[in-house]
């Protein structure tokens, strides 16, 4: 762990050096991408890691950055992406909106841009790679439509208002469950901050004042899930607690019995992929505005291939 | 005859608190049939522990007219310190980790309190270097990724209870229970008062300002490490951004609790108070089912009236 | 003002008061601490609402509300502390917040330092307007509060205790201004405990005591006793009770202290049983010797013998512990927490005294702090009131109690009875030969030259960081102290005398 995170620091000064030190004119047949990502969850660590590692493979350079959760230190981060004259940059917004204007001086500056994982309400990126929140949301969805019956109650713990998985992922599971079925009823809602300590804290909560009213908490990422079913188990309660981002932690508590679900996004194909397409911009190539990388269910059924999947990458 | 009146004028205030408290859950009472439940109690008071733990050391620091703004992040270390140590096996015994972790978010305050006693390096800016400097060191020493799969042994703190009382309210008991006597009954605890009062007639009075200084904040150092073997245990794992802005409510606690920003005023009973004034808060929110907007619009409100209360009745004393 | 009565509640602070001032005339006002100066002052610049009363100005009733009403009447407050811009100069000073500005709206510098020089110079100030006021002495900065006065154009200027912090070459100054000001028609009430200056400037005075109306007087029909006696309601023989008491063996002797650029070469002992004064102008370096030799600031060189032994003071807990004891100054800066009680503030020196294994025994605590309240007649309901709720006198009566606890062998007094009343400060003097008698030596720091004259046994002089002379009790006289306190004077030149 520690070798790597020594190595990525070394590369970033080598390159630092290299852009800085250099300018670019010697050693032009070298691609240079800008990584900005937004902040530290087990999730982007994957796809951060796995664009590292395609860079690597690809042989070309790569400036990693990240936002550490704070818009401004994005903004700033992009910015000087910008300015060292990076080949393409690949972006990770925080905010669909507060990045706009990131977009557009990227775009002003004529360089290729790949959003990964999330993208911006300013839609002048060259391609999206990702997956589209709102399937995630819809997996949930139909999960409770076909394994819990047309009606019922459902809580729902939002990641960081305003994030576009918290708007995505609401989304999907409003049509496919709340406007599909009129039996199902949106009991509670709150943000948990994708945070696991907060997730537990609101459905202790929550279970004080519903109970066994309760029929599905549909977390928006696995870390608030799992706190959810610890207040859950702790009360005693049979509630079906579902998640989103298949952590190894999340998949062993699905073969645990634990929850029910978790849907597994893939962020390794996400971090390698969005390399791969900012490659292929710089030389010219092109690509559908949406680069979809689809998400897929993990339950009792298949999680034990998931877990060995997902293990092996870290 | 005046100085009758200031007493009675100060009692009452001490009591201001306790009456909005006790106002609160009558209130509550009515508007949740779930409120007094054994089971929301105990929910609610351990959802305060961690809260209350940071808020003791930080009545010590505000008390000095000093400021704590690391703790949060101090929290972040010793939570992924004690989770790494325990999942690769080098230490064994869960309260040997707890004793390292405390070490760990000790010696993080000692470098807060040597800037700021002996280089004179104001506690906020001290504090919020720190901050930033703590927060790195949980990302680097974690990778950035949250540390899972601890041995069962250690949930026993977060998740167990003994004669009734989970483990961790237990701990949280003792922690309140010696810093009431550290600054109540004990030499450090006068001094700490003088520090705050006067830190210049404190000096020429022989208190070793400084050595106090960095004590206080060694102090909120080890409080907020204690939190983080707590917290982690409490969820499960070592996170590296667990415990931001856990900073704000524990200084909101220690602020509601009537402990003067300026130093030289203040008491752990009054901390008590403020930290379950906010655990209640954001727990009643969550049983009325009030929108997240709203929930954090709501806490903001009550901490500005709480100082501007606070105020008021400081300055009714200043002008009898 | 007529018939002002103010209640607080469970106390009556002013009880039909009436008081009046005449157009150009010096009034002072005098009482002791709680007699109801303040209140009385804080209802005429509208602090306090009286709860009856009336008030007329220039022939008119008025009412006023605020301390900015006042203003706008025409009345203005010089404060004991000072309300300056330290970093801005002399001319933003006086106009703050009425800065003349020029046609663009930008501030007009040049109108602004000529306007604030003729003012200065209608009330006989020279000073140069571009000064920083930080580079100022206090009274100098004292003479800026008051020109600011006058450039509100206030026909009625109250000063609160303005020669408190003064030397008296200074206060002198300051009486010039004050003439300066009454031709110019203006009224002056002034506020002082100090007898002497009160029949130096004043045309009148007005006594409070216990909220209450005791009389006004022409100072023509007054003398220093009788004022006493209807200050304090008593008669009052002997201001200064020092008594001859046996001076025994050296107990602290300094040699060459030198802190560089404060003050050099500075020789001094001190014996068992007796009172050594310190006399100077105001910066003259007393102050900066004494915490130097205190441990609180560090010394450049010098050597310090104890009972013979050379010991090295390095911080005030080793002076402390070599039974060293400090009153400053300054008992608000360095003295006590006001906000804390008074049996901490007692018990503030000794802490390890009433602790085991670090526990404090309350018991122990409070009977110590009681006997020290008991001993020193500090009036106070009781040990666990505040300290600021306390009248001055009282305040420093518990900051002298703190440093009775550890037992000293030298007690240095600084400045013992700065604006405290007449009252308490003969009891601290009584206090002080009381401490003599029981063996200890005392190191007396006054500005004051009656109280220096009448309580030292010997009395060093210093000027500039050096010491200038010595003079034994018999000896000395105010003019010979000063006379040697002013040598090579470089006092700047700010007044046409």
């Amino acid at each position: 762990m520690m070798k790597r995170t020594m190595g990525v620091m070394l590369v970033l000064i080598l390159t630092a050096g290299f852009v800085f030190g250099q300018g670019s004119s010697e050693e032009k047949d070298t691609i240079v991408l800008g990584l900005s990502m937004s902040a530290h969850t087990q999730f982007l660590e994957n796809v951060t890691d796995a664009a590292l590692a395609q860079a690597e493979e690809r042989g070309v350079e790569i400036i990693s950055m990240n936002g550490n959760d704070d818009i401004d230190t994005q903004i700033n981060d992009v910015e000087s992406l910008i300015t060292r004259g990076v080949d393409a940059i690949i972006l990770n917004p925080l905010d669909r909106a507060g990045l706009g204007r990131s977009v557009d001086n990227v775009k002003a500056a004529g360089i290729p841009l790949v959003e990964v994982n999330t993208f911006t309400n300013n839609d002048k990126y060259d391609v999206y790679v990702g997956s589209d929140e709102v399937v995630a949301g819809k997996t949930q969805g139909n999960w409770v439509a076909k394994n819990m019956g047309e009606s019922g109650n459902i809580c729902i713990l939002y990641g960081v208002m305003g994030h576009s998985g918290q708007i995505g992922r609401f989304e999907g599971v409003k049509q496919s469950l709340l406007d599909q079925y009129p039996g199902w009823t949106l009991l509670a809602d709150m943000t948990g901050e994708w945070k696991r300590s907060e997730g537990l804290r609101i459905t202790e909560d929550w279970i004080q004042t519903y109970g066994n009213e309760i029929d599905v908490i549909a977390a928006q990422n696995d870390e608030m899930a799992l706190g959810a079913l610890q207040a859950v188990q702790e009360a005693g309660l049979d509630i079906a607690v579902l998640g989103i981002d298949a952590t190894p932690d999340a998949i062993q508590s699905v073969i645990d019995g634990g929850l029910k679900l978790t849907v597994f996004q893939n962020s390794k194909a996400q971090g390698s992929e969005a390399v791969n397409v900012a490659i292929g911009l710089v030389n010219g190539e092109t690509y559908p505005k949406v680069y979809d990388i689809p998400y897929e269910e993990v339950t009792t059924e298949n999680a034990q291939v998931y877990l060995e999947r997902v293990s092996s990458w870290n | 005859m005046q100085i009758n009146r200031t007493e009675v004028i100060k009692n009452l205030d001490r009591f201001k608190m306790v009456i909005i408290l006790l106002l609160m859950i009558i209130v509550m009472s009515f508007a949740s049939d779930v409120f007094l439940s054994g089971r929301n109690i105990m929910n609610v008071v351990r959802q305060i522990s961690v809260n209350m733990i940071l808020a003791v050391g930080m009545t010590f620091v505000i008390m000095t007219g000093g400021i704590d703004l690391s703790v949060g992040s101090i929290l972040a270390v010793s939570g992924v310190v004690a989770s790494s140590l325990l999942k690769n096996g080098s230490v064994d015994s869960i309260l040997l980790v707890t004793i390292i972790a405390s070490i760990v978010g000790g010696l993080l305050g000692l470098v807060n309190g040597l800037s700021i006693a002996k280089l004179k390096v104001p506690p906020f800016i001290s504090t919020l270097a720190m901050m930033q400097i703590a927060r790195g060191i949980a990302y680097l020493l974690s990778n950035g990724r949250p540390i899972v799969d601890l041995p069962k042994r250690f949930l026993i703190i977060g998740q167990e209870a003994f004669m009734g009382l989970p483990i961790m309210v237990i701990m949280m008991i003792v922690v309140v229970a010696i810093g009431y006597v550290l600054l109540q009954r004990t030499r450090f605890g006068r001094y700490v008062y003088y520090i705050g009062g006067n830190e210049e007639a404190a000096r020429v009075s022989g208190v070793n300002v400084s050595r106090i200084l960095i004590l206080v904040y060694v102090l909120a150092g080890i409080c907020a490490g204690f939190a983080g073997v707590i917290l982690s245990s409490r969820i499960n794992s070592g996170q590296p951004q667990a415990g931001l802005t856990y900073e704000l409510y524990a200084i909101a606690a220690v602020v509601i609790g009537g402990t003067s920003l300026n130093g030289g005023i203040g008491s752990i009973g009054g901390t008590i108070i403020g930290a379950i004034i906010i655990g209640l808060i954001r727990n009643s929110m969550n049983l009325l089912n009030v929108s997240p907007f709203n929930q954090m619009v709501v806490l903001g409100v009550v901490i500005l009236l709480a100082v501007i209360l606070d105020m008021q009745s400081s300055k009714r004393m200043l002008k009898s | 003002m007529k018939g002002i009565s103010k209640q607080f509640p469970g106390v009556k602070a002013l009880n039909q008061v009436d008081f009046s001032v005449r157009y150009g005339e010096v009034h002072a006002l005098i009482g002791e601490n709680g007699a109801g100066k303040s209140t009385l002052m804080k209802v005429l610049l509208g602090m306090y609402t009286p709860n009856s009363g009336t008030i007329s100005f220039a022939g008119k009733d008025v009412v006023i509300d605020s301390p900015h009403d006042a203003l706008k009447t025409g009345i203005s407050m010089i404060h004991q502390e000072l309300s300056l811009v330290p970093d801005r100069t002399v001319a933003e000073n006086i106009f703050i917040g009425r800065e003349p500005v020029n046609a663009l709206g930008l501030l007009d510098w040049k109108r602004l330092y000529a306007e604030a020089e003729s003012l200065m110079r209608t009330i006989g100030m020279v000073f140069d307007p571009q000064q920083k006021v930080s580079d100022l002495t206090v009274s100098q900065q004292q003479m800026i509060e008051i020109a600011r006065a006058v450039s509100y154009k206030s026909k009625l200027i109250i000063m609160d205790e303005p020669t408190s912090a003064l030397t008296d070459k200074e206060v002198n100054t300051l009486y010039t201004i004050i003439n300066g000001l009454k031709k110019e028609h203006v009224s002056v009430i002034f506020i002082s405990h100090k007898l002497e200056e009160i029949f130096r400037i004043a045309d009148r005075t007005t006594v409070l005591r216990d909220g209450e109306l005791v009389g006004v007087k022409n100072n023509k029909e007054f003398n220093k006793e009788l004022l006493v006696t209807m200050m304090v309601g008593r008669e009052l023989n002997q201001i200064f009770p020092k008594e001859d008491v046996a001076i025994g063996d050296v107990l602290l002797e300094a040699k060459n202290l030198t802190r560089k650029g404060v003050f050099e070469n500075i020789s001094f002992s001190v014996r068992k049983g007796e009172i050594l004064g310190f006399s100077g102008l105001m910066g003259a370096g007393r102050t900066e010797v004494m915490r130097a030799l205190f441990g609180i600031d560090r010394l450049d060189s010098g050597e310090v013998f104890l009972r013979g032994e050379k010991v090295n003071i390095h911080s005030p807990q080793k002076a402390i512990s070599l039974g060293l004891g400090m009153v400053t100054e300054d008992r608000k800066v360095e003295g006590l927490c006001l906000i804390r009680s008074i049996k901490e503030n007692i018990s503030m020196v000794t802490m390890k005294d009433y602790c085991r294994l670090s526990l404090i025994n309350d018991r122990k605590e409070t009977a110590h702090a009681q006997s020290k309240i008991e001993m020193l007649r500090i009036k106070t309901p009781n040990q666990h009131v505040k300290a600021n709720s306390l009248s001055g006198g009282n305040q420093q009566k518990v900051v002298v109690a703190k440093w009775l606890a550890i037992k000293p062998g030298l007690i240095i007094l600084d400045e013992p009875t700065r604006g405290i009343d007449v009252g308490a400060k003969s009891e601290i003097h009584k206090l002080m030969t009381s401490f003599v008698k029981e063996g200890l030596a005392i190191i007396l720091i006054s500005s004051e030259l009656p109280e220096v004259l009448g309580m030292s046994d010997r009395i060093l002089v210093m000027h500039e960081g050096r010491i200038k002379g010595e003079f034994l009790r018999e000896e000395a006289t105010q003019e010979k102290l000063l006379q040697c306190a002013m040598v090579e004077n470089r006092e700047g030149s700010y007044a046409n005398q």
